[in-house]
């Protein structure tokens, strides 16, 4: 049996069946990637023995009926997850040999779930990027077309995932980060609501954005992983007291009755035409379905970009700050004074583009400048907001592209960070507003003789994940309405 | 556009590293080209809008003063760090 090719569902009913046990399932899982991961480069750490330690704890809640939809599923954890025991680097220099002494509480829910953690997946260096070329230990290659980037940052755990080599995988999402290269490698990948899901463990780049999600084959699943991880955790204090997590609940219903809005902005100028033409190839289907699709205008995106940018370098600046060379694990040699260690430490410890984010972060709330940059972006966030609150009035949810183009090749983006940033314009607006949104493939774009995914977002108001799941189900599986 | 050396120097020591010396020019012209982009936003008319810091309706988080179960003991606390009998070391602060 081909086990590393099946979804969560399909391995979960064999598990159930006693047809397979979770051992079983690791050791086909492990064999996966050994045989691919040499192309592909998606972990960054296999852990073999923590991963047959799960399974057997696995294999004993199957046995004694306490089993859940994830017990003895085989996942990839990005690595900037703390998971206790297992390096956690946030693919950089500075955390190369870092050994966390306790687990988030993702990782704590996944392993109460009974799930079994094969590894730490690549990303773009503290989760800063696109396209995971900015990790200083490995690279990562698009399943789909070797040549071409995963995107990022999350692009370890999508292409872990659309290699077959692991069911699921956990993201992080900071301004599209699990969207963007779920949307590259042709996988389900879910941001949702800020504040659903505790970020208590995960590395902090932009605490105001980060939002850990769930990758996956299909939608259903996504929906499973998604009721797993979340919940209220008394240690994030952001993590929000009381809401629903019945994730899967419409799945499988037509969309009659449900407005959809097409954002104009988002179908024009630097938006590749074949990804326009497959999300409105998607939107016919989804009309198909039952919805209502209709055009509408969210002129707010043009300043989402720039406002993005200067608050994610801002708050990149202040979380970075812990790392100094004290206490975790990295320390320049040669040093005589504490000044020198602070500064020699994270020039040697720092890539190219995590030190230009600190820069510009610091310049834009030092003295002088603060209100010019910071406030007024926190201001056009605002706006934001309220347009899209205002949108949400008249629309269920909005269907856009993911990403302007499909992947792009290795090293064609790397050396221009501005231009890379301007891919990130579908999907940061959704950050600054703290909404769920989900990237669904949508069909391949052909380029330069390569097959290439492409996916649609689905944007809704907050707390709508289960009507995002509701329409995407629909779209996969071709539902009619009656 | 290039930033003037004061400004680099004095944004190097607010983020406590160093630019290295083959890296300046190319650092210092996209840190301006970015914050050209920024001031796209200014165009914006923002008069009497309040700022969002945060998207959650944040509020302090407030439990008794117990010990917590949980806790970390100092060695766990001390790995990957120099230490010397349950003390991180430090390089000399004062000069």
């Amino acid at each position: 049996m081909a086990y590393s090719k099946m979804n969560i569902a399909e391995l979960s009913a064999l598990l159930q069946k006693r047809e397979v046990s979770a051992k079983e399932l690791a050791a086909d899982a492990l064999k996966a990637i050994a045989e691919t991961d040499g192309t592909i480069g998606a972990y960054l750490t296999v852990a073999e023995e923590e991963a047959y330690r799960q399974a057997e704890a696995a294999d004993k809640m199957l046995a004694d009926g306490t089993a859940g939809a994830l017990t003895g599923i085989p996942f990839a954890m990005k690595d900037n997850i703390c998971t206790k025991g297992v390096r956690t680097t946030c693919a950089s220099k500075m955390l190369e040999h870092w050994l966390p002494v306790y687990d988030a509480c993702v990782t704590e829910r996944l392993k109460a779930a009974g799930a079994v953690m094969l590894g730490k997946t690549n990303m773009d260096e503290y989760a800063m990027g696109s396209s995971s070329e900015n990790s200083a230990l490995q690279l990562t290659r698009n399943p789909a077309a070797p040549d071409y980037v995963p995107g990022g940052s999350s692009g370890g755990s999508t292409a872990a995932v659309a290699a077959d080599e692991c069911a699921f995988a956990i993201g992080s999402d900071t301004g599209g980060s699990i969207r963007q290269p779920a949307s590259f490698c042709g996988v389900v990948g879910m941001k949702p609501t800020y504040g659903t899901v505790s970020r208590f463990g995960l590395v902090a780049y932009a605490s105001s954005f980060d939002q850990i999600g769930p990758i996956t084959k299909t939608v259903a699943d996504n929906a499973a992983v998604l009721e797993a991880i979340s919940c209220h955790d008394r240690r994030d204090s952001t993590s929000l007291p009381e809401f629903d997590t019945a994730y899967s609940a419409l799945i499988g219903k037509d969309l009659s009755g449900m407005k959809i809005g097409l954002p104009k902005e988002y179908f024009g100028e630097g938006i590749n035409d074949n990804v326009a033409a497959l999300v409105r190839n998607a939107a016919a289907k989804l009309e198909q379905a039952g919805a209502v699709i209709e055009e509408c205008s969210l002129p707010a995106v043009s300043y989402a970009l720039p406002a993005y940018y200067v608050l994610c370098c801002a708050e990149a600046s202040s979380n970075l700050a812990r790392f100094d060379g004290i206490r975790y694990g990295f320390r320049a040699e040669g040093i005589e004074d504490l000044e020198s260690l602070y500064r020699k430490t994270r020039t040697q410890g720092f890539g190219k583009e995590v030190r230009r984010r600190i820069l510009l972060g610091n310049y834009v709330l030092s003295a002088g400048y603060y209100d010019a940059y910071y406030k007024k972006a926190q201001q056009a966030r605002t706006l934001l907001i309220r347009a899209f609150r205002e949108l949400f009035g008249k629309y269920d949810l909005l269907l856009t592209p993911v990403a302007p183009t499909p992947a792009y090749k290795i090293g064609e983006k790397s050396a221009d960070p501005m231009e890379m940033a301007l891919g990130d314009i579908c999907t940061v607006p959704v950050n600054l507003g703290g909404l769920p949104a989900i990237s669904v493939p949508c069909g391949k774009a052909a380029s330069d003789g390569a097959e290439l995914p492409v996916g649609f977002q689905l944007i809704g108001p907050a707390f709508s994940e289960a009507k995002i799941y509701q329409a995407a189900a629909a779209y996969e599986s071709g539902i009619t309405a009656q | 556009m290039q930033l003037d050396q004061k400004t680099l120097d004095t944004l190097q020591w607010l983020s406590r590293l160093d630019i290295p010396e083959n890296e300046t020019e190319a650092l210092s012209e996209s840190i301006a080209e970015m914050l050209t982009f920024f001031q796209q936003l200014s165009a914006l008319d923002t008069e009497g809008v309040e700022p969002t810091a945060h998207i959650a309706p944040l509020e302090n988080v407030l439990r008794e003063d117990i010990p917590a179960e949980d806790r970390i003991d100092r060695e766990t606390l001390l790995s990957g760090t120099e230490s010397e009998d349950g003390l991180i070391t430090l390089p000399r602060v004062i000069g």
